[in-house]
C-alpha cells in the first residue's frame, strides 16, 4: 500500500530547503572571508577569518530577528489590536522565543529554559534541526568542531535581533557539547 | 474632513507621512503629532492594547494612535471623523501593510518607507474607511 503524505502541507520541502540553504551560507561565508583576508594580507589569518565569517552569518540572522516580532505577532492574532502577549518581563520574552519563535522557524519548541534571574538565560534544544543532520566523515569530534565554527552563528543572530527589536541589548553564544543538543547562552543587560 | 497620518519609528523618526486637506494647520502637523508621542509612550506600558483612541486634542483636531508590537507608532491627526471603529480597522489594515513592507529583504527597520505602492495602498485605505 503506497505511503501517502502531503509533502507541501507539512512543510517538509520548505524546511529541507532552508536547511540546505543555511549550510551553503556557512560554507560560502567561510570562502568569502578567506578570500578577503587573503587579498588584504591580514596578519593573523586564521583568527581573522574565524571571527569575520561568524559575523557575516550572524548579521544575516540579526536582520531577520529584527523583523520577526512584528511578523509573528501579526500572524498570531486578529488585526484589531486585541492586545499583545505581556512582554513586561524579560522572562516572558524568553518564553515567547522558546515557544513561538522556535516553533515557527524550526518546527519544534526549545526543551529547556534556565535563568539566574539576573540577566543570564540558557536555552537548551536537545535536537537542533539545523545541525542534526550534519555528519563529518572524519568522525564525531570533527563534526562538533565544524559545527562550533560555522553553523551556530545564524540562530545566535536571530535571537540577538529579536531581543534588540524588543529593546534588550544582549550577547548570544551557542555551545554544542553533545551532538545534536545545542545550548544558547544569552546575557542581557536587564 | 481632514486627515494627517504619520508612521513613527523607534527613534522618533518619521517613516511615512500622508496628509489630506489639512490646509489651515499644515505646517504644524508634525509638531503636534510629535508632542502626542510622549502621551502614547506613557500609555503603552500600562495596557496591553494596541489602539489608543483620542489621546490628545489641539483646537478641535483629535489625535489617535496605534502601537505595533515592534514599537512603531501610527498616529492620526484628524478633524470630524465620525467613527472610532473605522479608525481602528484602518490601523489594523495599516499594520498588515507595514508587516508586508517589513518582509522585504531590502527594507531595514527604521528606514523611511518610500515605496509608491505603499503610498497608493494607504490612500486607497483612507478612501475606503474615511471616504476621503
Amino acid at each position: 500500500m503506497p505511503l501517502e503524505y502531503d509533502l507541501l502541507a507539512d512543510n517538509t520541502i520548505n524546511k529541507s530547503c532552508l536547511e540546505y540553504l543555511l549550510i551553503e551560507t556557512a560554507s560560502i561565508s567561510h570562502e568569502a572571508t578567506v578570500q578577503v583576508c587573503d587579498n588584504e594580507n591580514v596578519r593573523d589569518h586564521e583568527q581573522a577569518t574565524a571571527s569575520a565569517e561568524g559575523n557575516l552569518t550572524e548579521e544575516i540572522g540579526y536582520n531577520i530577528g529584527l523583523k520577526l516580532v512584528d511578523y509573528l505577532l501579526y500572524l498570531q492574532k486578529g488585526k484589531n489590536g486585541t492586545g499583545t502577549p505581556k512582554f513586561d518581563q524579560v522572562v516572558n520574552i524568553m518564553k515567547f522565543v522558546c515557544k513561538n519563535v522556535w516553533e515557527s522557524l524550526f518546527g519544534r519548541q526549545i526543551d529547556n529554559l534556565r535563568t539566574n534571574h539576573r540577566g543570564t538565560y540558557v536555552l537548551v534544544d536537545r535536537s537542533f534541526t539545523m545541525i542534526s543532520r550534519l555528519d563529518s566523515p572524519l568522525g564525531v569530534q570533527d563534526t562538533l568542531n565544524q559545527t562550533r565554527k560555522h553553523y551556530l552563528w545564524y540562530p545566535c543572530g536571530i535571537i540577538r535581533g529579536l531581543l534588540e527589536s524588543l529593546d534588550i541589548d544582549s550577547t548570544v553564544q551557542a555551545e554544542v557539547t553533545e551532538f545534536p543538543s545545542v545550548s544558547f547562552h544569552i546575557q542581557t543587560s536587564k | 474632513m481632514s486627515l494627517y497620518l504619520a508612521l513613527i519609528g523607534t527613534r522618533d523618526n518619521p517613516l511615512y507621512e500622508m496628509e489630506i486637506k489639512m490646509d489651515p494647520i499644515r505646517d504644524f502637523c508634525p509638531f503636534i503629532v510629535h508632542s502626542a508621542l510622549d502621551i502614547i509612550e506613557d500609555l503603552q506600558w500600562k495596557t496591553n492594547q494596541l489602539y489608543f483612541k483620542n489621546i490628545d486634542n489641539y483646537d478641535n483636531y483629535s489625535i489617535s494612535g496605534y502601537v505595533t508590537p515592534g514599537n512603531i507608532k501610527f498616529m492620526i491627526l484628524y478633524q470630524n471623523l465620525r467613527s472610532d471603529e473605522a479608525i481602528r480597522q484602518f490601523f489594523g489594515e495599516l499594520n498588515d501593510l507595514y508587516v508586508k513592507t517589513l518582509l522585504s529583504p531590502f527594507y531595514t527597520i527604521n528606514e523611511a518607507i518610500r515605496s509608491k505602492a505603499f503610498d497608493q495602498k494607504v490612500r486607497m485605505l483612507s478612501r475606503k474607511y474615511f471616504n476621503l
